[in-house]
């Protein structure tokens, strides 16, 4: 059987290391993609309108003051 | 109206007595500008026509309106004036003010106003627009729902317009200045 030379050894092993990092490589090749979302941007807007009973205590204050008009 | 058409079906109407069927609004073609010229939003037009059906019921004491929807017939565009919008919403933070850019020049693809009202005169106004604004993110679809709660017709009697403070008062806080 023939003997393998430690230097040939080191060369197969160079090889293989070699082999493995480019096969490493290939498998993680990352691919950016620059897509934008398909989901549009929602807006959501709640107003409660409250009036009334502002312009209740208004039209109350302003009864006040003509039934009273030193008090302020 | 120009071009539209409003009707109430079936068209007929018991005054002593609580309707037996429910009548319903049906709008047909109704003009988006001539919408918004009644609702009398100051900044508020647009383009493009609604149709839809408002289910209603009379009472003596008032109205009620169930499920009411409208939406549009085609693309169209809607515009807000972000200048004239009232302080309390110019001031309300970015996402509003978001809002605002984005409907300065809507074109949208989708338009559809729902409407319920209780006898109370509790109502819930909801607006759905998906489109976009050519100069809002480069035109990026944008979907935007607004609902409004309130006594809105009873808003809309007054006015938007906020009850100004009584002259008697402004003066005497001008005297202690």
């Amino acid at each position: 059987m023939r003997q393998i030379h430690p230097r040939q050894t080191r060369v197969l092993l160079t090889c293989l290391i070699g082999g493995i990092a480019a096969a490493t490589l290939v498998a993680c090749t990352p691919t950016v993609k620059v897509e934008a979302p398909d989901k549009p941007i929602v807006i959501n807007l709640n107003v409660k309108i409250e009036q009334e009973v502002r312009v209740k205590v208004d039209r109350d204050v302003d009864t006040l003051l003509q039934s009273n008009p030193n008090l302020f | 109206m120009a071009g539209s058409h409003a009707g109430i079906a079936p068209a007929e109407i018991a005054l002593n007595a609580l309707l037996d069927r429910e009548p319903a609004l049906n709008i047909d073609q109704l003009s988006v500008s001539e919408l918004f010229k009644i609702a009398g939003v100051a900044g508020l037009s647009g383009e493009g026509a609604i149709s839809g059906t408002a289910p209603i019921t009379l009472f003596p004491n008032g109205i009620i309106v169930d499920h009411a929807q409208f939406a549009a017939d085609a693309p169209g565009v809607l515009r807000y004036d972000a200048q004239q919008a009232p302080a309390a919403l110019s001031t309300a933070g970015s996402s509003v003010g978001m809002a605002l850019q984005a409907l300065s020049d809507f074109h949208y693809k989708e338009l559809i106003v729902t409407l319920d009202r209780k006898l109370t005169g509790d109502a819930e106004l909801g607006l759905h627009i998906s489109g976009s604004n050519p100069s809002f993110y480069n035109g990026y679809p944008v979907e935007f729902n607004l609902n409004l709660s309130g006594k809105l017709d009873e808003v809309l009697r007054k006015g938007l317009a906020g009850y100004r403070l009584p002259s008697i008062i402004e003066e005497r806080l001008n005297e202690l200045q």
